[in-house]
């Protein structure tokens, strides 16, 4: 691994930390409110200003950034665990289990989850706190989610198989296993990187979608969520420019991200 | 020709097994499209009753199942509660709305991700910008990107009344994943063997882009296609709403918010079969562009 | 006998000093296409089962009905019939039907419209949502025709409100639509589908188009029987009014600013600050008639019945709630704190007897000791048997205000070391624990809207009620307090003697703000936008705040874009 390459992991696990104790690192209690200054623009106090209850944004920030991230690192470790698992296995074993496999697949990318979410919603008791509740929902999400990864695992292990130092091992007898770990196993990383690509900020995002839907983390809790559907007033924006700035600073996350799981590829690729 | 149609046989038993968990799933949620005249005190409990059964809502589960298979196997697919008319009529105007908006914005996102990353890769212009790009429009999701482009229009003074609309908030939606791809199967073939071959052997670099890069990335990219149909579809739903444009969105946000049971299985088991023959689609394309697939047991004898 | 107004005068009446803007003064302007947003789709074109608000709003605007409620004064004035009487026990009023009107395909209004229509609404296979109005006490009022133009309607007891319940009762043309009714397929007629020249009313609209998800067109109905001030001619001013189905209300706001759509209704306070700021004319009539209140889960097996049942718990809370701050909050000022359920802007039945105790964290305290509660050391409320005290609220994840007010609840509780957990629940699963299987502690809800009398709300106040929210369906009322309003709504249901009506009605206002089963907590304003060139505009508190004087209404020059 080169120089550029390890300088951006570094960025993107430092920007991760700093996030990830975002709580801590909070200038005011997220929670607490101040309704005399409610909807108050950026100040020297109130880097993010104030929103309508008079809470500190940028204090929320960092403490929905914990949250946010630490579950999105989460739910994308066990997505792409269980589809790596799956992709990998059924790729390089193939046969009857490889079709029932990609039509066990269709059938649950097919299957409407986002009910399944609601509905167990409406069934979990009222008095579970808002963070167990995400939890739930995102531990559903990526049990659901392992599909895609799976499917792009399995047609990389499919093109793997066929290259010619792995037909080569097979001539001279290594066995299965051998080859699965020395030569196929190291060509699905960057499947796995390039979906971790997709699926982190995915999850991270997935709050999105369920406060969307009224599931997200639920109030005083901040959530990045929150701040991203705020967008959807975008009328609002004009005058109150500031309630782009979360959204914003959630860019060098993301961006990081993207630098840092390219430069592993890329590493990978140069190490073979 | 056997491999084509035991393909065709699976996918009719995995739409039946979808249409069943469609049918349970949405039973799930509590109430049901009555459930809301409760709050209104005008109307009493009695009458209430009285009209969940005239509808057939005080059945059984399974026997409301048996029920709606039945009729649907013959191509009615039942009676909207809300509106009191054959959901097929409710749905035929919508779907051509849905339409509209799903295949051009399908295309137009593939047109660009995938001729971007190409024309990026030809031009030689670093990735470094096409994919943080992309990645800093993933955060935005179609929800607020919508939003965005509609009041931009606004304050430019564009009429926000056309079709454009969807179809840009919706292409909008669909292409970072495009990309996504398009650059990581791009990359990942201009590095294969026989590619690298032609490289030292002076093949100039459009012509090996186009030649030997995207066929060697096409079969994953093929698949990722199939994919994406119905994504862009239930995504279309969203924008629809969104935009205020007259597909199956708005009627379906509608049904699922009011338990309006029929539009929502119809929409659901449609979507499905869309995923699963667009699926079958792209098996068929990866059939003719890839003659592997054609010997799934023999590959590694 | 008492003789009721007749129209000439109620026109008089629509025109308070303080809305009537120098334009209304304009002549009227005939033609146009009125644009106005709706956010659902219609869901059928029949009166008889319209349940859905929406279908609601177009179909006012394509029927007619006997007696009306203005919107703008909340009482009752003459429709299709001219003018009534009452006999001296209550129990008969005879009407006296316009002559000379037609329906939409020029064929007169006769009383046997009438009477067709009634049997229609009270027939038990139907399944109106109406039907329940023509009741009192389980027994239909009955209705009999003494002459084409004469009907009498006779009650089963005498019925205060007996005029308001005509209202949105829409007369239906017996030659359309009996041989439906007859083959028992009358639910079944009159859908979305049906071609738009066999929908026929009495109403000043008739429809022209239907485009799913797209709009409702109407156009002037050539029959509408009622005339423009000053002139012969036939109103409505108005060429047609087009509804334009936009779910979103950021599209809506988009659509309204680039000029395609003329009326608003509804709005969101960040909107309404928003096209303030645009320089849209914005009308805010002030408070409307819905309340929003925490109600206490009272029923026998309510998990926290224990802390609930005590009524200085229940007042405890009540003096906590931060009303003002909600209503400068959530609702930009554009609210008004309540104590009790009827709201300001019910002109004819608020009282201003209930109390307004400041809000006190303090007394709060203090009363919730006296009640046996004390703090532990971490500063938790805890009861006798030191059990910290905690339960959520459950708010509807469609209502961003009222999640709002669950949010600052929240905070307002803390104060007291209590903890309270905010339960969102998509809104159909909301009420299916409310209503149905009553597992919940409290829940956040907004009601009202419908009529500002009180006989509407009958389900909600009646122990036995549906709608009874902290304790329904009860076989024998559960407290004394509730045995009293038991009794005082029964009475008031047959007392004929308004002011005296008026003070039954105060005492159960008065006993509910006492009891405290639910904490009244804010009646937000009613704005409406229009782009300013909508005249004889006078938005209500009554739904439809801005089209219930469609008829009247016509456009300036310089209408919207299409």
């Amino acid at each position: 691994m080169n120089g550029s390459a390890k300088a951006r992991l570094s960025v993107f696990a430092g920007i991760i930390l700093v996030l990830a104790a975002g709580a801590l690192w909070a200038p005011y209690n997220p929670i607490e409110q101040h309704r005399d200054i409610s909807n108050s623009p950026p100040s020297a106090l109130h880097w993010f200003g104030t929103d309508d209850y008079g809470r500190d944004v940028f204090s929320r920030f960092l403490a929905g950034a914990s949250w946010s991230v630490l579950s999105g690192v989460a739910a994308t470790v066990v997505g792409l665990f269980l589809g790596w698992a799956a992709g990998g296995l059924v790729g390089f074993k193939g046969g009857k289990i490889d079709a029932l496999f990609l039509r066990l697949g269709d059938l649950t990318l097919s299957l409407p989850w986002l009910y399944v979410v609601i509905g167990l919603r409406a069934i979990l008791p009222l008095d579970l706190k808002p963070r167990a509740v995400l939890a739930t929902m995102l531990l559903l999400l990526a049990f659901v989610s392992w599909a895609r990864p799976a499917r792009l695992v399995r047609g990389m292990v499919l093109n793997l198989s066929e290259r010619g130092y792995v037909e080569a091992a097979r001539a001279f007898g290594v066995p299965e296993w051998r080859i699965f770990v020395r030569h196929i196993f190291p060509g699905t990383l960057g499947v796995l990187a390039a979906q971790a690509l997709v699926l982190f900020p995915r999850f991270v995002l997935a709050e999105v979608t369920l406060s969307f839907f009224g599931l997200g983390v639920s109030e005083p809790e901040p959530s990045w969520g929150a701040f991203i559907i705020a967008l959807k007033q975008a009328y609002l924006l004009r005058e109150q420019w500031w309630r782009l700035l979360p959204v914003l600073s959630m860019l060098p996350l993301f961006l990081s991200c993207a630098f840092a799981v390219r430069a592993v590829a890329n590493a990978y690729r140069a190490s073979r | 020709m056997i491999f084509l149609l035991r393909k065709a046989l699976i996918s009719l038993i995995q739409f039946f097994v979808i249409s069943i968990a469609v049918f349970l799933f949405f039973r799930l949620l509590p109430g049901d499209i009555y459930t809301v005249e409760l709050e209104n005190p005008q109307i009493s409990k009695a009458s209430l009753e009285g009209i969940r059964e005239a509808h057939g809502l005080t059945q059984s589960w399974p026997r409301r199942y048996v029920n709606w298979l039945a009729s649907s196997a013959k191509g009615d697919f039942g009676d909207s509660l809300a509106y009191g008319i054959p959901v097929r009529q409710l749905l035929a105007p919508r779907i051509r709305g849905t339409l509209e908006v799903a295949i051009p914005a399908l295309l137009l996102s593939w047109a660009l991700g995938l001729g971007g990353a190409i024309s990026a890769g030809v031009f030689g212009i670093a990735p470094t910008i096409f994919e943080p790009g992309a990645t800093a429009a993933t955060i935005v999701p179609d929800v607020a990107a919508v939003s965005l482009i509609l009041w931009a229009a606004v304050w430019l003074g564009i009429s926000i009344t056309g079709i454009w609309l969807p179809i840009a908030g919706l292409t909008f939606g669909l292409l970072p994943v495009v990309v996504f791809h398009s650059v990581r199967e791009l990359r990942h073939a201009q590095k294969l063997e026989f590619v690298r071959i032609a490289e030292s052997r002076g093949i100039s670099g459009s012509r090996i882009w186009l030649q030997f890069v995207l066929r060697a990335a096409l079969n994953p990219l093929v698949s990722l296609a199939g994919l994406s149909v119905a994504a862009a579809i239930s995504s279309s739903f969203v924008v629809e709403v969104l935009t205020g444009w007259p597909g199956i969105g708005p009627l379906f946000l509608e049904a699922v918010q009011a338990r309006d049971y029929s539009i929502v299985q119809t929409v659901l088991v449609m979507l499905a079969g869309v995923l699963i023959v667009s699926n079958f689609a792209a098996e068929i394309a990866l059939y003719r562009l890839d003659p592997r697939i054609r010997l799934p047991h023999e590959r590694f004898r | 006998m008492c003789r009721v107004a007749t129209w000439a005068c109620s026109v008089l009446l629509l025109c308070p000093g303080g809305l009537t803007t120098a334009a209304s003064l304009d002549t009227p302007r005939w033609g146009g296409v009125l644009h106005v947003a709706q956010r659902a789709e219609p869901k059928t074109f029949n009166p008889v089962i319209a349940v859905d608000a929406p279908s609601r709003e177009v179909l006012r605007r394509l029927h007619a009905d006997l007696i009306t409620i203005n919107r703008f004064t909340q009482k009752t004035e003459p429709g299709l019939a001219e003018s009534w009487t009452r006999s001296g026990d209550g129990t008969r009023y005879t009407l006296k039907l316009r002559k000379g009107v037609r329906f939409s395909d020029g064929v007169p209004f006769t009383a046997d419209d009438v009477v067709f229509s009634w049997s229609v609404y009270l027939d038990e296979l139907v399944h109106s949502p109406q039907r329940d109005l023509l009741l009192i006490e389980d027994k239909p009022i009955r209705v009999s025709k003494l002459d084409s133009y004469t009907v009498e309607f006779t009650l089963p007891q005498p019925y205060a409100a007996a005029e308001r319940v005509f209202d949105s009762v829409a007369m239906l043309p017996r030659h359309v639509l009996e041989p439906a009714w007859k083959a028992g397929k009358i639910s079944s007629a009159w859908t979305v589908n049906t071609p738009a020249s066999e929908i026929v009313g009495l109403g000043p609209f008739r429809l022209k188009q239907y485009r799913p998800g797209e709009a409702v067109v109407l156009e002037r109905n050539p029959e509408y029987w009622q005339t423009a001030p000053g002139t012969s001619r036939n109103l409505p001013y108005l060429d047609g009014i087009e509804f334009r189905l936009l779910p979103d209300e950021g599209v809506q706001l988009a659509r309204f600013v680039s000029g395609d759509i003329d009326v608003l209704n509804r709005l969101s306070m960040n909107a309404v600050s928003f096209l303030q700021r645009q320089g849209a004319s914005v009308t805010d009539l002030g408070p409307g008639l819905e309340y929003n209140f925490l109600c206490f889960n009272l029923s026998p097996a309510s998990p926290k019945i224990k802390w609930f049942s005590k009524r200085e718990f229940r007042t405890a809370l009540s003096l906590a709630a931060d009303r003002e701050s909600m209503a400068r909050t959530v609702f930009l000022g554009r609210a008004t704190p309540i104590w009790g359920h009827v709201s300001p802007g019910n002109r004819l039945w608020y009282s201003d007897r209930i109390a307004h105790p400041k809000r006190s964290v303090a007394d709060a305290k203090q009363m919730l000791k006296a009640a046996g509660f004390l703090w532990n050391g971490k500063g938790q409320l805890i009861d006798g048997a030191q059990t910290p005290v905690e339960f959520s609220i459950l708010v509807s994840t469609s209502s961003p205000e009222r999640m709002q007010m669950a949010t600052m609840l929240q905070a307002d509780y803390a104060q007291l070391g209590i903890g309270v957990n905010i339960a969102p629940l998509e809104f159909r699963s909301l009420l299916d624990r409310v209503t149905n299987t009553r597992q919940f502690d409290t829940v956040l809800l907004g009601l009202g809207g419908g009529d500002a009398d009180p006989n509407p709300e009958l389900n909600v106040w009646l122990s036995s009620g549906g709608t009874h929210l902290w304790n329904p369906n009860q076989k024998q009322p559960a407290t004394a307090w509730e045995a009293e309003i038991d009794q005082l709504m029964e009475k008031q249901m047959v007392t004929l003697n308004p002011s005296e009506r008026r003070k039954q009605y105060e005492r159960v206002q008065e006993i509910v703000a006492e009891q405290v089963p639910m904490i009244f907590l804010v009646t937000p304003n009613v704005v409406v936008a229009q782009r300013g060139n909508v005249g004889n505009f006078r938005p209500a508190v009554m739904d439809h705040f801005t089209l219930w004087n469609s008829s009247e209404l016509y456009l300036r020059k310089g209408g919207s874009g299409q």
